[in-house]
């Protein structure tokens, strides 16, 4: 029996020493490494499976691409449905459902003509008919279009005049965003459509388990050039290190949002590639402009945002997977402007809370959730703020109460949030984060003359009015400061070296559809 | 004792529409709107309203709450406020999964955790027996979610033996994917159950019957498994029952890390999506799911132990 136990024993510290071993023995190679490896298994790819798996750890919200606006959602529908136009390289917008689009001369109708031969995967035509039927649900649904959408006309069956009240310039990237598919009108039912979606993308939905998997199968009778993969099946994972595992085992080809760690420990593996991209996702920090307390006033707020060195977080705690934010709008929006006004300049930031009336420091509190990053950053921006004498107080909490705290109308004083510019244009974070009657206002920055002056942009055409009038956007936001941009969040998605073509995108619709898996 | 069982199955009838209650209140109050959740950031105010009329969450609370009881007595828990699929559909399909992970778990912690406790209580202080209330120590205190990551790194990634998380779906994937699971849920329960079988032995052992029955001559292995086990088991059943029960509803951590899609990891999903149809759905299930095992140990009592049988005789 002794000699039983004493086997057990050794077999059972074997066990815990190879589990030990194993996260620095599969880390030795270097990143030329990873690189010969993606050309050497090109090389040798002959044949390719015929099914790419990769995994996130959320399960998606809904299955219709009109209602999921978050990014996890658009993760398998961006394959499903098709928009109008959509984004090129660059993110120019150019024609996807649509043949060609044209303004008319005073920039307030847009005549699209179709794409003859597009069917859904129900084996319907798309019409105009579904372009009107599209158009007048989102805009019963509340998209905000700039607030001057007027109506859809059919002119044929294949061209459509989308009337606008006054020129709208980011009305083709407004309708560019994934929940802008055209659906089809004889199919449509809210109730239904998320369980049996029926778009007009290169793939379509084979089968789901909610919380497991979900699969989806080419479209032999797309209208472009076809998938190159017959099957996509996304895997649902919540654990990180989970997913790092399944990609190391090979039993997923593609893994989202892995942590940092996992990354850099990947990079130097010769069997992943790291594929990385900027993105149109800012995380901030939004203060209660309406605030009783020190943070309601502008200086305070411009005095956190000097008192900030957000290269130390970007290099330090990101491991340099992302930029420094110098705006609230991501550098690859159109009608990006750098206006960066609160350079890191602890000084300054001493002197304009001596200017607000306190000199001898403030004290003042940061919601955050409990995600590992934001704690990080949390602790460390709570010890720069210490710096200039404003003591930070972080409270953890799920963001559903937070933001349900903000919506109540209770007092807080600042909130670490993010914000993606799904439309690719800054009109979008203008409107849906900074306008007085915008219901995700969390700042609650309630300013006529930026209203005013937003609504003006907005319905200007390009110009040199346009020009000044987005100046004086940016110069308002600086000033005023409802909220900081602390850094551009980096896409970042680990493959094995045997997938080509995946295409990333900075919003986080990435593409699959010309993506191989050699065996 | 027919009277009994029906007894204890109108007691669910309370306790459902205690719990069912208690969740539905502390969900409403719970801050976060589901129609937002769905809809995301970007969504607008119109958006948002028409979706909470569609939900019917506009209505006061008793009327909801109302609505839910009368639909649950007609077998209609409800649809999901998150994609309006069926609940009853929706918890179905995971019930089956999270009754296997949780039936296999226990069937490993039995398999390994009696045979242990048996044992050691015979070799009382001896270097093994030492070495087993440590490791069962070990193992009751070692996180779950360690473990699991431990397992899947030997067996999964370093000698590919095994999958690392998911649920086979054909029947050798299935058997290969339980594997780990049941391995990182069973352990705690199986030193659960060896330290409740040794003391449990250890103090039948003293009995005197025990040592009349040596004297006659009956082997060792007789006197262990027919004379001392059958009085020995009444704490060691009730141990497994009642933490069986626990393991129906308490195995979200090996459920998430494992990526198995059980009832444990729906209902912290559904939780944060404020999916109170779900929630309450999945709760209705494992309470009923809960009294019923309950009810299995107690009628299992009576065939261990006839002094039970007789209670009921009078």
């Amino acid at each position: 029996m002794k000699r039983v136990f004493s086997v057990l024993l050794a077999s059972a510290m074997i066990f815990v020493l190879a589990a030990c071993g194993s996260s620095s023995s599969s880390a030795p190679a270097s990143t030329t490494a990873a690189a010969s490896g993606e050309t050497a298994a090109a090389a040798a790819a002959t044949e390719y499976k015929d099914t790419l798996v990769f995994c996130n750890g959320q399960d998606l919200t809904t299955l219709d691409a009109s209602i999921g606006q978050q990014e996890r959602a658009v993760y398998l529908t961006n394959h499903m449905f098709d928009p109008l136009v959509t984004f090129g390289e660059n993110e120019q917008i150019v024609p996807c459902l649509a043949e060609s689009f044209e303004w008319s001369d005073d920039s307030i109708t847009l005549t699209v003509v179709l794409k003859k031969g597009v069917k859904f995967h129900d084996g319907s035509d798309m019409t105009a008919e579904d372009v009107k039927f599209t158009m007048d649900l989102l805009q019963q649904r509340g998209m905000t279009f700039g607030g001057n959408y007027d109506n859809t006309e059919i002119v044929d069956d294949y061209t459509v005049k989308i009337h606008l009240n006054a020129p709208n310039p980011a009305f083709l990237n407004t309708i560019a965003m994934p929940q802008c598919c055209i659906l089809p009108s004889d199919a449509y039912d809210e109730a239904t459509f998320g369980q049996n979606p029926i778009g007009t993308g290169p793939y379509k939905l084979k089968e789901y388990k909610e919380g497991d998997y979900y699969t989806i199968e080419r479209f032999d009778d797309y209208f472009g050039e076809p998938a190159k993969t017959q099957y996509i099946t996304l895997r649902i994972v919540p654990e990180p290190s989970q997913r790092a595992i399944l990609l190391e085992t090979g039993e997923v080809d593609v893994a989202y949002n892995l942590s940092f760690n996992d990354i850099d420990r990947l990079s130097n593996d010769p069997n992943m590639k790291v594929l990385r991209s900027p993105s149109m996702k800012v995380i901030n920090i939004d203060f209660n402009c309406q605030s009783t307390g020190p943070i309601g006033n502008p200086k305070v707020r411009q005095a956190v945002e000097c008192a900030m060195d957000k290269d130390i977080i970007v290099n330090s705690l990101l491991s340099g997977y992302g930029e420094v934010s110098k705006s609230l709008i991501s550098p690859l929006a159109a009608d990006y402007r750098e206006t960066f006004v609160n350079e890191y300049n602890p000084e300054k930031a001493k002197q304009l809370l001596a200017e607000a009336g306190y000199a001898d420091g403030c004290e003042m509190t940061l919601f955050t959730n409990s995600d590992q990053i934001n704690g990080e950053m949390a602790t460390v921006i709570q010890n720069q703020l210490a710096a200039v004498g404003i003591k930070l107080n972080i409270v953890v909490q799920d963001d559903n109460t937070t933001f349900a705290m903000v919506e109540n109308g209770e007092d807080f004083d600042m909130i670490l949030d993010f914000f993606q510019c799904a439309s690719k244009h800054a009109d979008y974070v203008f409107v849906n984060a900074y306008t007085s009657d915008s219901f995700n206002n969390y700042s609650r920055y309630f300013d006529d003359e930026f209203d005013q002056t937003y609504y003006k942009y907005c319905a200007t055409a390009e110009g040199e009015e346009r020009e000044a009038l987005l100046n004086k956007l940016y110069e308002m936001l600086g000033t005023n400061t409802p909220a900081i941009g602390i850094y551009t969040e980096n896409k970042i998605v680990v493959t094995s070296a045997k997938v080509d073509g995946v295409k990333l995108s900075t919003s986080g619709a990435h593409e699959f559809q010309y993506a191989t898996v050699a065996k | 004792m027919r009277k009994y069982i029906i007894k204890r199955l109108l007691w669910t009838i309370p306790v459902l529409i205690g719990a069912t209650f208690l969740v539905f209140a502390i969900l409403d109050n719970a801050p976060g709107d589901p129609a937002k959740i769905i809809l995301g950031n970007g969504a607008t105010a119109e958006a948002i309203a028409l979706k909470r009329a569609e939900l019917g969450l506009d209505d006061p609370f008793l009327i909801r709450y109302g609505r839910f009881l009368l639909n649950m007595l007609k077998g209609d828990l409800g649809t999901s406020y998150r994609n309006g699929e069926a609940v009853t559909s929706l918890i179905l399909g995971r019930l089956g999964n999270t009754v296997m992970l949780a039936a296999s778990g226990m069937i490993f912690a039995i398999i390994v955790g009696i045979p242990v406790g048996v044992i050691s209580a015979i070799k009382q202080y001896s270097l093994l027996d030492k070495a087993t209330m440590v490791l069962t120590l070990f193992f009751m205190a070692v996180p779950t979610f360690w473990l699991a990551l431990i397992l899947v790194i030997i067996f999964a990634l370093n000698l590919r033996l095994l999958p690392a998380t998911g649920m086979g779906h054909n029947f050798p994937d299935l058997v290969k994917s339980l594997i780990l699971p049941t391995v990182t849920l069973g352990f705690g329960y199986a030193a659960l159950i060896a330290r409740t079988t040794r003391s449990s032995v250890l103090e039948v052992m003293r009995q005197d019957y025990i040592d009349t029955a040596r004297s006659k001559g009956i082997t060792d292995k007789k006197v262990i498994w027919k004379h001392m086990m059958k009085n020995a088991l009444i704490p060691i059943v009730t141990v497994i029952g009642l933490n069986f029960g626990t393991l129906l509803g308490g195995s979200v951590l090996t459920e998430t890390v494992f990526s198995w899609p059980g009832v444990g990891r729906f209902v912290v999903e559904s939780i944060s999506n404020k999916d109170i149809p779900c929630v309450l759905g999945s709760i209705v299930m494992l309470s009923i799911l809960f009294t019923l095992v309950n009810l299995l140990v107690d009628i299992l009592y009576v065939y261990i132990d006839p002094r039970i049988k007789s209670g009921f005789a009078k």
